[in-house]
């Protein structure tokens, strides 16, 4: 009989077809879509990111097991409806700034998000502040992501959040800060909530910016 | 002097590993095929190909370097490496657009592992290309009884990016299919373009970074284990 511990092995290994089978048995047996997501898939995630933080996994390997829970969700969302909204922890607002078109560092960080249980809204790169705005006041996320890989382009950081600010935003979202540029000091220096290093450690910081 | 080539390149596994953060770990057997995979796909979509202008060094300031055809470039570290260069080779290289489509393709697909291989697979080539090419700056500098300083880029260290344009005067990226975009960007993204200086370099010359670099403390290659004290200026 499936178990919630194989459906996470599935995910570990990224092992596509085993994880669709698994979500597909514990269906069957009557398990609740939700729990198979929580006790399975994301948990499954979360070990995957423990991995990547003490060196036994690496990005290649993590985006792997992302790609398989996304498939095993794929399954369970149109049995969750509604409900879905419950296991989300939290919604992020993300994008690379103006003058900057790096983007496969923020894809990836999304991704590890939204597998840690985030709402990701992905606004792409090159975005002036005034786009980042918008963003804030359309979807009124719990965090802005900022994005840069460039020492030239770090800068227009803080002016987001001297945007968000002079838009009398700055008190409704936590900024998040990254890219390989980006140091804990120069996040100080401008005024953002949070910053990481790596993708793992933005889902665990953006987790904590939500306490 | 305009130079223009092509080079052969080929992708070395053990540096896209590297690229990819496994910190001298080995990749699962899997993760390895699947980059063996990916730089297979590379290799048959890059076409990598070099654009060079030489240019004498007319002079120097502590923030400027003022080249032949009324050309300036702003910043500390270029202006120092100059300050010691009779000539500078103004380049522009690329592995071309192919791979920059297939990404995006994938990356629409949602098959975001694939374009992260690629890209690290891609980014490996134009560094190659990029080696390639100042290999062959070196030997013409050494015909020359002198030497070629390392590489440096708009978008580096304190060059800004928007000095693109001054250096696109002098070098036709357009000529590789190499296109700027309003913010400085080249398009294809696997580009890579600034300087290289040549002169008669003495050995134990000071890195720009120890010598004049105003953002140390804050280097990201640094940080990543970059040492400046074991990097020379040639």
């Amino acid at each position: 009989m499936a178990s919630y511990e194989e459906l996470q092995q599935g995910v570990i290994t990224a092992d596509e077809g085993k994880v669709e089978d698994l979500v597909r048995q514990l269906l069957a047996a009557g398990n609740n879509p939700l729990d198979i997501i929580a006790r399975g898939l994301t948990a499954g995630m979360a070990i995957v990111g423990q991995k990547m933080k003490t060196g036994e996994m690496f990005i290649p390997e993590v985006l792997a097991s992302a790609h398989v829970m996304a498939k095993g969700m794929d399954i369970l969302k149109p049995l969750v409806g509604d409900k879905l909204s419950s296991i989300y922890i939290g919604k992020v607002v993300f994008g690379t700034v103006q003058g900057d078109i790096h983007n496969i560092g923020k894809k990836i960080v999304s991704m590890l998000l939204e597998s840690g249980g985030f709402v990701v809204i992905d606004i792409g790169v090159d975005v002036p502040a005034a786009k980042f705005i918008e963003a804030v006041k359309r979807e009124q996320p719990d965090i802005l992501a900022l994005s840069a890989l460039l020492t030239t382009t770090i800068p227009r950081m803080k002016e987001v959040i001297q945007a968000l600010s002079s838009a009398n935003l700055r008190d409704r979202v936590r900024v998040m800060v990254g890219g390989a540029p980006v140091t804990q000091s120069f996040a100080d220096s401008i005024g953002a909530d949070g910053y990481a290093p790596d993708a793992v450690l933005a889902l665990e910081r953006a987790k904590q910016l939500l306490d | 002097m305009t130079t223009t080539g092509t080079v052969e390149v080929v992708i070395d596994q053990s540096e896209v590993v590297r690229r990819l953060g496994y910190k001298g770990r080995e990749p699962s057997s899997s993760s390895a095929s699947l980059i063996r995979a990916c730089i297979e796909k590379t290799s048959q979509l890059i076409h990598p190909a070099y654009i060079y202008e030489l240019r004498m060094v007319e002079r120097t300031t502590e923030q400027e370097a003022f080249l032949e055809g009324s050309l300036c470039f702003s910043s500390r570290i270029v202006s120092y490496v100059l300050s010691r260069c009779e000539r500078a080779a103004l380049f522009v290289a690329t592995i071309g657009g192919a791979l920059d489509e297939e990404m995006s393709r994938l990356l629409e697909k949602g098959q975001l592992l694939e374009a992260t291989l690629l890209d690290a697979a891609g980014t490996e080539a134009v560094a190659q290309t990029l080696f390639r090419l100042r290999e062959n700056i070196n030997r013409l500098a050494i015909a020359e009884g002198c030497r070629a300083t390392v590489q440096f880029s708009p978008g580096y260290c304190d060059w800004d990016l928007s000095q693109q344009k001054v250096l696109f005067q002098a070098v036709d990226g357009k000529a590789l299919g190499i296109r700027l975009t309003d913010a400085c960007w080249m398009m294809p993204r696997k580009s890579v373009s600034g300087v290289i200086g040549i002169g008669h370099l003495g050995p134990g010359t000071p890195p720009p970074c120890l010598a004049v670099c105003t953002k140390r403390e804050s280097c990201h290659h640094k940080r990543v284990g970059w040492d400046p004290e074991k990097q020379p200026l040639l």
